[in-house]
């Protein structure tokens, strides 16, 4: 699995590279045949758009294979030991459950979308839904990753003595 | 009943350390679950949420601090301050907060004001003997006023998620309320610098070398007046002034000043990319949870037990609520979920919309220096080597002066509403 993750995240850091530099150009070019040529893009504003849903979700299923979100850490920190691991565990249950809702819903959704064109550049729109329902495949995927390495560490004779911090 | 739980929902998840973003998800799928509405819906307003052209600043203001950073930007606005005010008693901290200003005209960001500041100007300080602990605490409260000085990270989503308030406005509203912290901040620098006896530089600038400086600096300033001047001329709209600001980041590093290279790009990339996704989630899923703020009625509800304390009591609440919310919590949450609740309230009793939404936003922005979670501290801090409890002693007084801005910003309507009326956003 770790296999299959490291292939994927590193597809995200392409892909997130790609596609800011692009939606940057993008957004530019436009300025640029405003002010300069007077013949603004019609399609500018959604390409930006799309690529941008396309980033955030990416980089919000990148941020959880490198632990990278904001959370409130004051209580947790706190924590030691076992219940510290159980905390994590129950918290990586429920990233999973409502990631599914996110992945399985937002399929149907995506595929209800074929016959939707975007408005400028005629397009499915399933191509900007789809998005959301593959980033949270990859959430699932990066976060039974984690599950899988605190159990491993739970596991390990050292952290039964309680000499280790938890997850 | 619904509401009970969603609010003690949300808050126990995020105590046990639930990344915000999912908290917020996990809570509304929840609570979307108890009302038996459908949830295909969860998906919808996630990406609906995200879906919005004027949030594209956030990656292009995120972009052009992180090139400005690198590229040499932040060292020559501190120098160009420095020509100016150099030579009185605690010239260096107050150059650096009128730096952080400058800097604010181009990011919306506090904690990109303040890590860009503090880079260059930390080191400097301490090397002139003002002790790394009130290097860090100046740099710290002057990145505050980096989000207050339009453009405005901040602004922004609080203009999506209210509505019916012009961002131009907003942002038009910030530029005196920045000025008056930027000003206080300066003058608690010059009062701190005389009680504890600072070094001061001992040779003036020549004419000579202020014409070199001026020479050398000119192009970094002229950023915020594109930026600033573009959007508020009317001329770009905040993203695309946010995209024009990175590309002219970009080739005054690169082909003037030749600090930025091309092999450190890609990282920048990935790092504005995953940024600016760890926001624009929150703003997803707080979207959701909004479906759920809006079946119940929340601001309703809210309204008839606000509404009867008038005009100040209704906004003191706010002013507390918001501080200490932004003291233990991250901002976009707050603008997110409580100022849609709180906003058609203060509109009922009669607040002006720009008024009312940069209160919030300053409130919150405040939040950024304030201990035990405030963000720019784990920024400067490090940065400065110091511990957490050293920064948050020192930083005091500046948290106190920026509150007393606050007050002054939220009795006083003059400095928000003077400018846009000027501009014309108000008629």
């Amino acid at each position: 699995m770790q296999k299959i993750n490291d292939v994927t995240s590193r597809l995200c850091k392409v892909l997130i590279m790609v596609m800011v530099l692009l939606m940057t150009l993008v957004i530019f070019a436009q300025v640029i045949m405003r002010y300069v040529f007077l013949a603004p893009f019609a399609w500018a504003e959604e390409v930006g758009r799309y690529l941008l849903i396309w980033i955030s979700s990416l980089g919000a299923a990148y941020a959880v294979r490198y632990g990278m979100h904001i959370s409130v850490i004051f209580i947790s920190q706190k924590l030691k030991g076992y219940t510290a691991f159980a905390v994590g565990m129950v918290i990586h249950l429920m990233v999973i459950a409502f990631s599914f809702v996110c992945f399985a819903e937002g399929l149907h959704l995506s595929l209800r979308q074929w016959d939707q064109l975007s408005a400028a550049l005629r397009v499915p729109m399933f191509f900007a839904y789809v998005a959301v329902p593959f980033s949270f495949a990859l959430i699932i995927m990066y976060t039974l990753e984690h599950m899988a390495k605190g159990v491993a560490s739970q596991m390990s004779p050292k952290s039964r003595l309680g000499k280790e911090d938890g997850p | 009943m619904i509401m009970t739980i969603t609010v003690v929902g949300l808050l126990t998840l995020m105590a046990i350390g639930v990344p915000i973003a999912w908290a917020l998800g996990i809570t509304a799928f929840g609570s979307l679950m108890l009302m038996g509405v459908p949830l295909h819906t969860i998906p919808q307003k996630l990406f609906s949420g995200m879906d919005c052209f004027p949030l594209m600043c956030i990656p292009f203001f995120i972009f052009a601090g992180e090139i400005m950073a690198v590229g040499g930007l932040s060292t020559r606005l501190l120098n160009f301050a420095l020509l100016f005010v150099g030579s009185f008693r605690g010239g260096l901290p107050i150059a650096s907060v009128i730096a952080s200003m400058i800097f604010g005209g181009i990011t919306g960001s506090g904690i990109a004001d303040a890590s860009a500041l503090g880079a260059v100007g930390i080191p400097m300080m301490k090397k002139a003997g003002y002790g790394q602990t009130f290097a860090a605490a100046v740099v710290g409260a002057a990145g505050c006023v980096g989000p207050i000085i339009p453009p405005s990270i901040p602004v922004v989503v609080y203009a999506m998620a209210v509505g019916g308030v012009s961002i131009g406005g907003m942002f038009a509203g910030g530029v005196l309320p920045g000025i008056l912290i930027g000003s206080l901040l300066m003058i608690l620098c010059y009062v701190l610098s005389r009680r504890r006896n600072y070094p001061k530089r001992e040779q003036r600038i020549s004419p000579r070398e202020f014409l070199v400086g001026i020479k050398d600096s000119f192009l970094a300033v002229m950023t915020p007046v594109i930026v600033l001047g573009g959007i508020l001329g009317g001329i770009f709209t905040p993203t695309e002034a946010a995209a024009v600001s990175v590309v002219y980041a970009f080739v005054v590093c690169y082909f003037v000043y030749h600090e930025l290279k091309l092999s450190e790009l890609p990282a920048m990339l990935l790092r504005t990319g995953v940024t600016s996704a760890v926001v624009m989630i929150i703003i997803g899923t707080s979207n959701i949870l909004g479906l759920v703020v809006a079946f119940e009625q929340m601001s309703v509800k809210l309204g008839v037990i606000l509404k009867p304390m008038g005009y100040y009591g209704f906004i003191m609440t706010v002013n507390v609520i918001f501080l200490i919310w932004g003291c233990l919590m991250d901002m976009n949450p707050a603008i997110l979920i409580l100022a849609p609740i709180f906003a058609p309230i203060a509109m009922l009793l009669g607040f002006h919309p720009i008024h009312f939404g940069l209160i919030v936003c300053i409130n919150l922005i405040v939040g950024l220096i304030t201990p035990p979670l405030g963000e720019i501290l784990f920024i400067v801090g490090p940065m400065a080597g110091i511990s957490l409890e050293e920064l948050s002693k020192e930083i005091l007084p500046f948290i106190l002066v920026e509150i007393f801005a606050l007050l002054l910003i939220t009795y006083f309507p003059f400095f928000t509403l003077y400018i846009p009326q000027l501009l014309g956003y108000i008629r």
